[in-house]
């Protein structure tokens, strides 16, 4: 008899609780990041199959905060928008979108490889103000902006303070992450990952 | 058949929502089928007793190692001065930080089931595929089983406790997917090329045909556990059946930060899944081996210096092939002489004046093949030797560079190269991970075939003269 499992989508992942404090510099060395939830590849939007380049995200708490490291293979790394600028479509960028089920509003994070981030946050406006901002950090290999050179990859390292989300230890969530590229001499692609994740 | 992701899309479609600020357009939908939380780590000791108690760090088990065991991390006693409780043995491991430590494990690679899921009691940790038990909740937090993931292409299926095929349509574990169970045979026909007097200093064939194989590592730092080894066993078992006598390996071979732990491990994985292949193999050094960054540089001279990446890419991949310098010239010739070929290595990320005095030498030795190998494409000119070593190159006769770093492969006649970097790293491109056979024609035209690691096909040829220029 051929068992069919339930897809994967459909049961939540589980992001493990770190120990250890994160030195936010976009290297993912530390040990809670091979213990991280992990996304696998993106898929890829049009296809559904594996997306090209490859992306993937990988997820933890530390009781207060989400951790996010997010992957990003790139031949040609391009963020041209600076923190002041407004956002350009074309740069390479990671938009984290999440939703708790009990809340109104959506928490989005848009990083870019230069490092520049917007977000918003699912608490009421009067009260997010007060709240911490999340903080990412980016390293990556390769030039940016260069298109006559080939690039390797970017990584970047986010914290995410819960309150941000309006989520609690426990909580499960609804995780909708994409990433879009533009490699040489090709069409703009994007990579989707969606999921729901449980805090723990 | 609708992909699953299609299908989340069209059966959710009322609950679409899209990014809110940032115009993506990303739908979101998923479904709501309930499973049990997997219960919080307790950091409990395990003392001398085998209790499968599942670790992220040495903090979480007490006075115990958190040891990798069984394709996951858990709280082991020490063995180093004690004895091991009843039913358990004293093996040397390796910790979740890369240390190794004597500890107290089963003596079969298995662990009693945590948690409430069903037939948890049958539970293992092994990730065999469907033929074996295996509940993932029981495997604990760390990243090589986790519940309701993906672990090398198998998907955990908490319902049965097993580890499933995936999902018709669901992205599992990426292209190593395509690994599981795939019976079906390469479709490269064996060169039948005559096995001749080779040495990693040269030798004699009758003919020139050999394999490009090229970075394979895995994409996140440190993630031994997630090392590509079944993309990179099969496409081995693909250039074994080829038949060549040689294989060349175009660079990076792991992601270790550049003093860690994690360097040999993961070369060590790379060997084990290169054995498949019987013949030569030659590395080229990429910027993994130094400290990872393209603009790394070490060796003597380097600003980098020794790393431990360095170190034991030395030790593991050059000294058991007797050669102690990243940068070498291996050379093959036919037994008349009729031919003559040189592969000149260059270290483009351990580069000195030293290895720009031998590169002018070797260059300047006559054949009537040159193929220069080095990781770094011309284009990845942030490497401390590829703009120095080209123009060193540029003085000379080159038939082809074999090049890789870019994750993807594909033939740049423009700068005479084919990079060939889809060997298990990330991909950057949309070729699918795969490996290059080269031969020598009749007409003494040398030709190039891609070959898709999943399918044994060829995607692509294409085929040069000695001097470089396109052959029909």
């Amino acid at each position: 008899m051929v068992h069919q499992p339930v897809p994967p989508a459909e049961l939540p992942l589980f992001a493990p609780r770190a120990f250890q404090p994160l030195a936010l510099d976009g290297a993912l060395t530390e040990s809670i990041w091979r213990a991280a939830a992990h996304s696998g590849p993106f898929a890829d939007e049009q296809t559904g199959q594996p997306a090209v380049p490859h992306s993937e995200l990988r997820l933890a708490d530390d009781g207060e905060r989400l951790l996010l490291g997010l992957y990003a293979a790139d031949e040609d790394i391009v963020a041209k928008a600076k923190q002041t600028d407004p956002l350009d479509p074309a740069d390479d960028a990671f938009i984290v979108h999440i939703q708790h089920p009990g809340g109104t509003a959506p928490y989005e994070l848009y990083v870019s490889a230069n490092g520049t981030i917007r977000e918003t946050a699912a608490a009421p406006a009067a009260t997010a103000q007060h709240l911490a901002a999340s903080s990412c950090a980016v390293e990556m290999d390769g030039s940016l902006n260069n298109p006559d050179d080939d690039d390797e990859e970017w990584v970047v390292e986010c914290i995410v303070p819960l309150a941000r989300l309006g989520a609690h230890i426990g909580d499960t969530l609804e995780f909708a992450v994409k990433r879009c590229d533009t490699p040489k001499n090709a069409a703009r692609r994007c990579g989707v990952w969606l999921r729901r994740v449980q805090i723990q | 058949m609708v992909s699953h992701l299609s299908r989340i899309r069209h059966g959710l479609a009322a609950s679409l929502r899209h990014f809110a600020l940032f115009g993506s357009g990303v739908c979101l939908a998923f479904g709501c089928a309930q499973v049990d939380p997997v219960p919080a780590s307790a950091t409990a000791d395990t003392g001398a007793a085998w209790t499968c108690q599942p670790c992220v760090q040495r903090a979480d088990c007490g006075t115990s190692w958190c040891v990798q065991f069984a394709s996951d991390t858990y709280c082991a006693a020490d063995c180093a001065t004690s004895a091991c409780a009843d039913g358990l043995t004293c093996k040397l491991l390796i910790t979740e930080s890369g240390d190794s430590v004597k500890a107290c494990v089963p003596a079969v690679e298995t662990c009693s089931a945590i948690g409430n899921l069903p037939d948890s009691s049958a539970a293992t940790c092994t990730m065999d595929g469907p033929d074996t038990p295996s509940c993932c909740t029981g495997c604990g937090a760390s990243g090589g089983c986790q519940t309701n993931g993906c672990y090398n292409g198998w998907f955990c299926d908490n319902s049965a406790c097993k580890c499933v095929a995936s999902p018709s349509g669901v992205v599992c574990g990426g292209a190593d997917v395509t690994v599981a169970e795939d019976s079906t045979p390469l479709d490269v026909q064996p060169m039948d090329v005559p096995p001749g007097t080779l040495t990693p200093a040269g030798g004699t064939l009758p003919d020139l045909a050999f394999a490009i194989v090229g970075d394979t590592r895995p994409a996140l730092i440190e993630d031994t556990q997630g090392y590509p080894s079944a993309i990179a066993a099969k496409i081995w078992q693909g250039v074994q059946s080829a038949g060549v006598p040689f294989a060349v390996t175009t660079g990076d071979y792991m992601f270790a930060s550049a003093y860690g732990t994690q360097s040999a491990p993961q070369l060590d994985l790379y060997l084990a899944a290169a054995s498949a292949y019987a013949g030569l193999r030659l590395p080229a050094m990429g910027n993994h081996e130094c400290t990872g960054s393209t603009t790394s540089n070490c060796g003597a001279g380097g600003k980098d210096g020794v790393t431990k990446n360095f170190s034991n890419y030395l030790a593991k991949m050059l000294a058991p092939i007797g050669l102690a310098s990243p940068w070498y010239t291996f050379r093959v010739n036919a037994p008349d002489n009729s031919w003559t070929a040189k592969f000149v290595f260059i270290a483009a990320n351990a580069w000195n004046a030293q290895q720009a005095a031998w590169l002018d030498a070797e260059m300047a030795k006559p054949t009537t093949y040159t193929f220069v190998v080095r990781h770094e494409p011309v284009a990845a000119n942030t490497a401390p030797g590829v703009t120095p070593s080209e123009a060193i190159v540029k003085k000379y006769p080159v038939t082809l560079r074999l090049v890789g770093h870019t994750h993807t492969y594909a033939y740049k006649p423009d700068t005479h190269e084919v990079v060939v970097g889809n060997g298990g790293a990330p991909l950057s491109g949309g070729v699918n991970y795969g490996y290059v056979l080269v031969k020598r024609r009749p007409d003494a035209a040398i030709e190039f075939r891609a070959v898709d690691y999943s399918t044994g096909q060829v995607s692509s040829t294409f085929a040069i003269n000695a001097d470089g220029s396109p052959a029909p």
